[in-house]
């Protein structure tokens, strides 16, 4: 194109100019609609513990509100999802937990670290941008979807009475999606994730409410888990089971978890 | 006149070996990191991943900017005393810059609050020697083409985002609000303008296009491409507050039209000379990278699921590649001209493997992530299995990954190995 005109190429460059400046003005428009108020300051707990995430390279691995490492867990609701003890536990000892997977390495964290940790992870938890993102919950492990067991279990209660059978796909729900108890239940008895352990729930559950059957204490315990919130724990359980689960997936848990006895 | 070309000539040789040697260093920790994705038990023990990550991300970043300011020299038609002076120490700083962070990367040194800054001294230098080098560009190319004022811009927003990558509040929100901004407007804006002015100075001096239809280029590509960059680089602060529609649907609209833009009018004009194909490559490594990728991740139905997937990260690492890719093309040019015609020839019969072995290689790696990305979010986001489960069932699609990196690596060496 030799016979562009002079008048052209700066139409052009004008062109360009505003591009430009239009790019970096929505960047920075955009982001600085983001920058948190004062409301949103972190306590100084929190901000003790963002500086142990920094300085123990965290963002290398982990991502929070899906920005960062993609080595590792998301762990913008891993607060909530596994709770302080468990959490506790964990950096103590990382290697000890999912011997089958990917492991993460000891920081050797002091006590005063660890809680400054643990309270800068709760406090990510509970900013607003964690109520948008992610559209559903991130497992670490445990949901088991698409696990040769799971599959097995499928086929094999075609096969068995239907009591049986609604055990056996309640067990599968139980670590599956849309239930997923597993995130934050153990099967264990003493250990607890985020939620209690459930070793026993079907003797407990006897006596646990005076009135209310075992069946219909687990069955307003997945629907309405604020009703009766074990002591010692926060109501942070999900609320939408009502929605996620239909009524024979619900059943289907509640002959599960009744099948878990003491001893 | 033959000494300032000697002069800068040399600087933009010198920095384009450096790149080289970068690349292929990155090459060999990109693939420990990716092999600890596969089987972190044997290699953890070398480097954690953290580590690994963040300095295979630096050298990456370094060696992209190390072929962009080759590619700036080059361009240098004429130098007073006070910038041949100048130009030296700026050269000798930068690959000190450069040895510095190989060191702080191979120590875990490396910090800031993207895991992906450099010991903040190091920031600092970095930004220091840009600013110089801007200055003796600034000073060599005095006649304001298209080429030299766009890479000047670039290299200035480069400088600008290092700037705000410093900016550390000791509030997470806002330090990862910042870090966002800082690494999207180094990459997706500056780094992307000044490759779109070397990319098409390429074409000019190559005899593919006449210097107007060349500058017309620049300008129009280089503006469609830094709004895109502009809109894509606050895409995931977007989906992941559940922000703006209008937002949502420019990026789309930009992002796919800029990256197609800039691939047709270089595919068009590139005429298989080696050079070119290079930058070819580039077209196509953009158009995923900040085109496709850009456009889909930013709007929310589709971010909300891909954020903090293999696929955000490829993102990134598409468009870094595209700039690699010109910075490569630069230096194959600038190896040409400094050969004489009958080496030329000989060359001529080997010369098209390191291409072919970077290109295959950038392209695995590419496909290899995407499947991976894919198969994450419908395993982990979807079907609600948990993450490290999800892991053991991409280790295929790692395999792949880390044949890809072993060819580019390769064809890196090779390319530095023929100079």
């Amino acid at each position: 194109m030799p016979g562009l005109t002079m008048a052209s190429m700066t139409g052009a460059r004008a062109f360009f100019l505003a591009c430009v400046v239009v790019g970096i003005l929505v960047a920075g428009a955009g982001g600085l609609a983001y920058i948190p108020g004062d409301a949103g300051a972190m306590p100084e707990a929190a901000a003790d513990g963002y500086q142990v995430w920094r300085a123990n390279g965290c963002v290398g691995c982990h991502s929070l509100y899906g920005q960062g490492g993609t080595f590792a867990p998301d762990l913008t609701h891993i607060h909530s999802q596994r709770g302080d003890d468990y959490l506790r536990e964990f950096l103590a000892n990382p290697t000890a937990f999912h011997p089958d997977a990917r492991r993460m390495p000891r920081f050797a964290l002091t006590r005063a670290e660890t809680d400054q940790l643990l309270a800068f992870l709760d406090w990510v938890d509970e900013q607003p941008t964690a109520e948008n993102w992610p559209p559903r919950m991130i497992a670490v492990n445990g949901m088991g979807g698409l696990t040769a067991s799971n599959a097995a279990t499928t086929t094999t209660t075609v096969a068995l009475s239907e009591e049986d059978a609604a055990i056996e796909r309640g067990r599968a729900l139980f670590s599956a999606a849309p239930a997923a108890c597993s995130t934050c239940h153990s099967l264990e008895p003493n250990v607890t994730l985020a939620g209690p352990s459930l070793h026993g729930i079907a003797d407990r559950a006897w006596y646990r409410i005076p009135g209310v059957g075992p069946e219909d204490y687990i069955r307003a315990s997945i629907l309405a888990p604020s009703d009766y919130v074990v002591e010692g724990f926060t109501d942070v359980m999900q609320k939408n089971f009502g929605e996620a689960l239909n009524s024979q997936q619900i059943s289907d848990l509640i002959a599960f978890l009744m099948t878990q006895e003491e001893g | 006149m033959e000494a300032t070309r000697e002069s800068t000539d040399s600087g933009a040789h010198t920095l384009f070996k450096a790149m080289i040697a970068l690349l292929v260093v990155y090459a060999l920790v990109a693939l420990l990191g990716a092999a600890q994705f596969v089987d972190d038990r044997t290699l953890a023990g070398v480097m954690p991943y953290h580590q690994v990550g963040a300095w295979a991300a630096v050298l990456l970043r370094l060696a992209l900017l190390t072929g962009l300011l080759g590619g700036g020299l080059a361009m240098i038609e004429t130098a007073n005393e006070r910038t041949r002076a100048l130009l030296p120490w700026l050269v000798r700083g930068w690959l000190a810059l450069l040895v510095l962070a190989f060191f702080a990367g191979l120590l875990g040194l490396l910090e800031g609050r993207a895991g992906l800054e450099l010991p903040p001294l190091l920031d600092v230098a970095q930004v220091v020697l840009l600013l110089g080098f801007i200055g003796v560009v600034a000073d060599g190319t005095k006649a304001r083409d298209a080429f030299s004022l766009v890479w000047l811009l670039g290299m200035g927003i480069v400088a600008a985002g290092g700037l705000l990558g410093l900016l550390l509040t000791g509030d997470a929100l806002r330090d990862q609000l910042y870090g966002t901004l800082a690494a999207g407007l180094l990459l997706n804006v500056g780094a992307v303008l000044a490759m779109v002015a070397l990319a098409f100075g390429l074409l000019h001096r190559t005899g593919a296009l006449y210097k107007d239809g060349a500058e017309s280029s620049t300008y129009f590509c280089g503006g469609l491409l830094a709004l895109a960059g502009g809109v894509v680089t606050v895409a995931p602060l977007n989906v992941a507050n559940g922000g703006s529609v209008l937002l949502q649907g420019l990026t789309v609209i930009v992002a796919l039209f800029a990256a197609v833009i800039f691939a047709l009018r270089i595919l068009r004009a590139a005429n298989g000379a080696r050079v070119l194909r290079w930058l070819a490559l580039a077209a196509v490594l953009l158009f995923g990278g900040l085109g496709l990728l850009g456009a889909l991740t930013a709007v929310e139905a589709v971010g909300r699921w891909t954020l903090g997937t293999r696929l955000s990260d490829l993102q990134t690492l598409l468009t870094s590649l595209a700039v690699v890719a010109v910075g490569l093309g630069a230096a194959e040019a600038a190896r040409e001209n400094a050969l004489r015609e009958e080496h030329r020839v000989l060359r001529r019969g080997l010369a098209g493997a390191p291409f072919w072995l970077v290109a295959v290689g950038v392209i695995v790696v590419g496909v290899a992530l995407a499947g991976a990305g894919l198969v994450q979010v419908y395993l982990e986001r979807v079907v609600g299995v948990g993450y490290l489960e999800t892991q053991e069932y991409l280790a295929p699609l790692y395999a792949a990954w880390i044949a890809g990196l072993t060819a580019a690596g390769l064809g890196l060496l090779a390319f530095g190995l023929a100079d």
